[in-house]
Parts: structure tokens; C-alpha cells; sequence
């Protein structure tokens, strides 16, 4: 008959707290964790790059607030005059040439080599450019392949 | 109440600050926010995958889920509900698709054990039947063992309340299923470790 | 004729006889050349029907890869990422479209089955096998990168392999060198004579190789689903090592087993130097884990194993449920809790 009492084993699954990793661990996590939000950002569109370091560059400006928004509108409106000139009746392409450009620039980024990604990161560059890329579907090709640890004994 | 209780109660305002300021565009709060929640979290992910590499990928994978989520987060849950039951539905789902190949990968045990008082109970020549050190380190082996013969689910409910010190409502809370539910998976799984262990000490 | 005029042709006559000897030669070699396309063409122009476009969504947006149909009644190959977890998939091939649903998924292998009602009998592609293959065999690959309507590269097998980097795979994958591109992902791979002989699954670095799992080992999956309605590995016990020599061509042997091990029941010994299993000839420990996959728990299968210089051949019958290799405690006298200091 098995025992219903489970004191020994809730204390021996308590000891298992004490399974932990040495505490340098979490200061590297953390590094590492920022490293990787860095390769993130590389994987958004190029227009998104762009127009982030637009403003951070105004925004870095001694000039008056003033100038720095008619320096942003300036640059919004010399985008909204490139799109029209180029968003003649064409039904199929609804986006201005510069931008299918950065795009197309983006999946030549998508294709280089990547080291050592795990395969659940593909779920978060697709992430990423899922606004931008909603006309366009994700073409798969995985580069990196299912994977399990070795083993000895089968 | 155990400490991770407390931990799930006290200071929400803290973690709600927090928030406010990464979603303000704060980058290094929600860095203040992985610093706290690592720990725990590594513990949670780790009982459940057996397998240090796995772990530390994962963990990665679920900060960077909910870095990316953070604006979303309404305060509907506190912050601890919400990235562990990111962190469990993630470790789930990584381990329906790792199927059963995979190494073990044990941590090696904090020395502060040997300062734990039911670790000085076991061990102690003062009760009547003491574990010697050398069997105990035996009897983690088969625990571990054990915890992954039990199915995923199991094995993280055993997790949560055993090992992390979660109530049944907080567990039912992240799992979304009824109080009822956890203490039925809870029973069921301490059974289940009870016989493996069983197997081993009549060898 | 004088002696003088009779040199004079001689070496006339050679240059001629060499210019045409080397015509014959060119002639022959861009034969060859021609076959050779020929062949590339036929095989391409003969398969292209049976290879479709898959479109569908996921959690993360809309998405789109390669396919093949393996008989006439719809039923298709894709790689996981294509087919595993997506909905409302449809399936193109030039301008028709068809719904398809999915029949099996298995994140194992890396491929799901989908299947597609159709009315009348769908092409499809003739199985072939990848064992058939060797380091340099020419192969074909035919899919539908990015937007682009369907296209065939063409390369030759680079190795089988159970690794990339520090991952490894579930099975023996074929490396294959043909350059392949985003959208050719559940592609299938043939050989010169048009027959499916894997399934494109990852690319390597750059897009300058493939790799993909062998058709067999996609077979063994659909067999299992068709019969059990999921995967259905086996498993032996046996914990293996590596001899000091070789025997009979392989350096693999059994150094102990997990207890209630199958392969023990079915008469396994230690020492045993394994040789072949299944159908796999066993030379190295990768080939036993490349043949490890193709066992189904309850299907017997043949193990011939050299012991004590006599080959013998043992029908042992894989078991369902795996305990941990790590029971097997090589010191089971204590172990000692490893405190870090």
C-alpha cells in the first residue's frame, strides 16, 4: 500500500532549492541579456533604424524645441512628397519604392549567417518585422535545425 | 507563509514602479526587474528541464518575451503571476517539442544546504533514523530521476509548490486552472515520486 | 611518288587525323554536358507538378515554404516549421489553390504531413532511397524561394551527418551541397532519377547547403502516426561504447544496460560488438543513434552483434518508456551531495 505520507519527500523536493547556479551566473545573465537585445534591434527594418536615429540625432541638438520639430516635420514632409510621387495608380504596390527597398535590404540582413541562435529565436526577429513584413509572408527556411543533446545509450 | 509567498504579496508597489518606468522607456528598470525575478525564475525552469543549457536559454527567451510584451502589461496580474506563467507555459512548450532525449545537466548544491535546518534534521545523529550525507546525495539522484518520469504538468505543479514554496492559489493562478485542480495534479504527483522512490530503496 | 612528297602528307595527314580525333572528343564531352542537363531538365520538368507552394499563418503572421505530394490521394510532405503549427494552410501549384489540413506533426524529425481533398488523383512524387546515396551524389532540389515560382538547384551530397555545430539531430540528416533559399524550406530532395530522397529541413550558413532528413526516416513517422496516431520511438537499453579496435568494421559495443533493458531479454550481452541494427550498418557510435530512430516499440527488430568471434543475430523488441540513462549509477555504494565550496 502505498504511503500517503509525504513529509521525507516534500523535504527532499525542498532541498532542491538549494540546486542553484554559482551567484556569477546571474551578473553574465544579465549581460548576456543585453547582448542579445542589441542583436534584436540589427533585425528591425532599415526605414525603423533610420528614422530612430533621425530623431535621436535632433534630439541631441542644442537647438530650440522649436527647430527641432520644424526639423522633423521638414523630414516628414520631404517623405510624404517622395511617397506621393511615387504612389501613382498602381494598386498592387501600396508602399513607396524607398521603403519595398529597405525591405528588400532587410531579407538580404535575414539571410546572413547567424552563430549559435536557439531555435526559439526565430520567433522573435519574425516579431519584430511583423508591422513592416505584413504584406510580405515569412519565407522559411530554418538555420538552424531541431536538435537534442547527445547521448550515450538508446 | 513560505518566503516565495511573501515574495508574491509584499512590496507589489515596487515592481509596479518598475514597470511604469520601463514602459516609460527606462531600459535599466526592467534590467532592476531581471536581476529580481532571474533567480526565482532559474529555479522554476530548472526543476522542470533538469538540464542547465536549457534552462539558461529558456530564461533568456522569457525576459526577452516579456521585455517585448511590456507594454502591453496592465497591471491586471502583478508582475509575478505574469512573467511565471510566461516562464511555465515557455518551459512547457519547450518540452513537448525536446520529447525524450536529453541529458541531465544537475547544478551542483549551494553550500548554504549544510545551514539548512531540515538538512540538519535529516542528517543528524540526534534522530532516531538519520540519512547519512552519502545517501542523500543519492536519494537527490533518483529524485531527479523521479521528477522527470512525472509528466510535464505534474512535474511543474511539484515545482511551484514544493520546491519554489508557491500557495495553491498562486499556482492556480499562473496555471489557470482551479484550486481543486492543483491540489489533484499535486497529490497525484507526490504519489507517483513516492513509488519511484520507493523502487530505488528496495534495491 | 618521290620520298620527299610521300613525308610531306605523313605529317598531314596525322594533324588531320588528330583535329578530328579531338572533334570527336569535344563532341563527346558536350554529349555528355547535354545529358547531363538533359537529365536535370527531365527530372525537373517531370516532378514540378507534384511540388507545391504552401501558404498559411502562425502566431507569428502569414507564412510561406515548399511542399510534395507522396501519393494521389493529397497527402503531402512539409518540413515542421511550414506545416507543424500553422492554420488555414493552402497549397498552390501555379494558379490553383486548395485547402489542405494537417494530418501529423512531429517536431522530432522536423516535418508535418498535411493533406490535401482533392477530387481527382493528385501527382506525386516516387519514394527513392537515401541509402542509395554516397558522398558526391548528384541531387536536385525543387521549391519556391521567397516569391518566386518554382525553381531547381542542383548540387551533390556533402555527408550525413548527425550534427551541426553543437546541436545534434534526432537521425542521420543528409548534407547536402545545393544552394538553397528562404521559402524552399519542406522542399524535397531527389535523386537523378526523380526520385524523393529527403525533405528539406534547415539550410546551412549562407544559404550555400541543405539539410535534409532522409525520406525513410519521414516514412517512419507517417507509419507511426497511421497506425498509432503519434511518433512511437523504441528503445533498447543498451548503453554503449566505443572498442579499442576495430571488429567486422565496427568500433561499437555494449557496455552495459538500463535495467529491464529489452536488448538484455532478447539475449544482449556485454562485450557485444554491434554490426548492424535494423537496417543501418553499425561503424561508429553515430551510426547506432542514426539507427535508434527507426526503432518502434514493438516492432522486433534483427541485432547482429560479433561476440567472442561468432556473429550472431538477435530479434529484440524495443520497449515504449525510456527511465533516465542516468539510473544507471555506476557507484551505487553513496554519492556524495556535490556541495560547491
Amino acid at each position: 500500500m502505498p504511503d500517503d505520507n509525504f513529509d521525507e519527500l516534500q523535504t527532499l523536493l525542498r532541498l532542491k532549492r538549494y540546486e542553484q547556479p554559482p551567484p556569477e551566473y546571474f551578473q553574465s545573465f544579465l549581460h548576456e541579456f543585453h547582448r542579445r537585445q542589441r542583436a534584436e534591434l540589427l533585425r528591425q527594418p532599415l526605414w525603423r533604424i533610420a528614422w530612430e536615429r533621425t530623431v535621436a540625432f535632433f534630439a541631441e541638438q542644442t537647438a530650440s524645441r522649436y527647430a527641432y520639430s520644424a526639423a522633423v516635420a521638414a523630414v516628414l514632409l520631404c517623405a510624404g512628397i517622395t511617397s506621393m510621387n511615387f504612389l501613382k495608380p498602381n494598386d498592387r504596390d501600396l508602399q513607396p519604392p524607398s521603403i519595398a527597398a529597405a525591405q528588400s535590404a532587410r531579407l538580404d540582413l535575414d539571410n546572413r549567417p547567424r552563430a549559435h541562435l536557439p531555435d526559439y529565436f526565430k520567433e522573435f526577429s519574425s516579431r519584430k518585422t511583423a508591422s513592416v513584413a505584413s504584406l510580405h509572408p515569412r519565407y522559411v527556411m530554418d538555420t538552424r535545425p531541431v536538435s537534442y543533446e547527445p547521448s550515450s545509450s538508446f | 507563509m513560505t518566503t516565495e509567498a511573501a515574495a508574491s504579496n509584499a512590496v507589489p508597489n515596487e515592481d509596479n514602479a518598475l514597470i511604469a518606468r520601463t514602459q516609460a522607456g527606462d531600459p535599466s528598470a526592467f534590467d532592476v526587474l531581471v536581476t529580481k525575478y532571474s533567480p526565482r525564475l532559474y529555479g522554476l525552469v530548472y526543476n522542470m528541464t533538469s538540464n542547465h543549457e536549457d534552462t539558461n536559454d529558456l530564461l533568456q527567451d522569457i525576459f526577452a518575451k516579456a521585455y517585448r510584451a511590456i507594454n502591453g502589461f496592465r497591471g491586471k496580474s502583478s508582475f509575478y503571476t505574469w512573467i511565471h506563467s510566461i516562464g511555465v507555459n515557455m518551459t512547457i512548450n519547450f518540452l513537448k517539442k525536446r520529447g525524450r532525449r536529453y541529458t541531465l545537466s544537475l547544478d551542483d548544491v549551494d553550500a548554504n544546504i549544510q545551514n539548512d535546518k531540515e538538512f540538519i534534521e535529516l542528517t543528524s545523529n540526534s534522530t532516531s533514523n538519520p540519512v547519512r550525507e552519502a545517501d542523500l546525495g543519492e536519494l537527490q539522484q533518483r529524485l531527479n530521476e523521479a521528477m522527470m518520469r512525472l509528466s510535464n504538468e505534474h512535474r511543474a505543479v511539484v515545482t511551484m509548490f514544493d520546491i519554489q514554496g508557491m500557495p495553491h492559489a498562486e499556482i492556480s493562478k499562473i496555471l489557470g486552472v482551479s484550486e481543486g485542480t492543483v491540489r489533484s495534479r499535486l497529490f497525484y504527483a507526490h504519489r507517483q515520486l513516492q513509488n519511484f522512490l520507493e523502487e530505488f530503496r528496495k534495491k | 611518288m618521290s620520298r620527299r612528297r610521300v613525308f610531306s602528307v605523313v605529317p598531314a595527314l596525322r594533324i588531320a587525323l588528330a583535329s578530328v580525333a579531338f572533334l570527336f572528343w569535344q563532341n563527346a564531352r558536350a554529349a555528355d554536358e547535354d545529358a547531363l542537363s538533359q537529365k536535370v531538365r527531365a527530372v525537373f520538368d517531370h516532378s514540378k507538378n507534384a511540388i507545391v507552394k504552401i501558404e498559411a499563418a502562425d502566431e507569428h503572421g502569414a507564412l510561406s515554404g515548399t511542399g510534395f505530394f507522396v501519393d494521389p490521394n493529397g497527402t503531402l510532405y512539409t518540413c515542421y516549421s511550414v506545416g507543424g503549427e500553422s492554420h488555414d494552410i493552402v497549397v498552390c501549384n501555379g494558379e490553383a489553390k486548395y485547402p489542405a489540413t494537417r494530418l501529423a506533426s512531429d517536431p522530432r524529425s522536423g516535418i508535418a504531413i498535411l493533406k490535401v481533398e482533392t477530387q481527382k488523383n493528385s501527382p506525386f512524387l516516387t519514394l527513392g532511397k537515401s541509402r542509395e546515396l554516397g558522398i558526391a551524389s548528384m541531387v536536385i532540389t525543387i521549391g519556391y524561394p521567397m516569391d518566386l515560382p518554382i525553381t531547381p538547384n542542383f548540387g551533390v551530397i556533402g555527408g550525413f551527418d548527425m550534427k551541426y555545430g553543437d546541436r545534434f539531430f534526432a537521425t542521420a540528416h543528409i548534407r547536402a551541397n545545393v544552394p538553397v533559399q528562404r521559402g524552399e524550406g519542406g522542399a524535397p530532395l531527389l535523386n537523378m532519377r526523380g526520385e524523393a530522397v529527403g525533405i528539406l529541413v534547415s539550410s546551412l550558413e549562407g544559404g550555400v547547403g541543405c539539410f535534409a532528413l532522409p525520406i525513410e526516416a519521414a516514412e517512419k513517422v507517417r507509419q507511426d502516426f497511421m497506425r498509432f496516431g503519434e511518433a512511437r520511438p523504441g528503445w533498447l537499453g543498451i548503453q554503449f561504447g566505443k572498442t579499442e579496435h576495430e571488429q567486422n568494421g565496427s568500433v561499437v559495443c555494449v557496455e552495459d544496460f538500463v535495467d529491464e533493458a529489452p536488448a538484455l531479454k532478447a539475449g544482449m550481452e556485454k562485450g557485444d560488438v554491434l554490426l548492424q541494427v535494423g537496417n543501418t550498418k553499425i561503424k561508429s557510435p553515430d551510426d547506432v543513434l542514426a539507427a535508434a530512430f527507426y526503432l518502434t516499440a514493438g516492432d522486433q527488430v534483427p541485432i547482429t552483434v560479433l561476440r567472442g568471434g561468432e556473429t550472431l543475430t538477435l530479434n529484440v523488441q524495443p520497449a515504449d518508456v525510456a527511465p533516465r540513462p542516468t539510473a544507471l549509477l555506476p557507484n551505487l555504494d553513496g554519492i556524495p551531495l556535490k556541495v560547491r565550496r
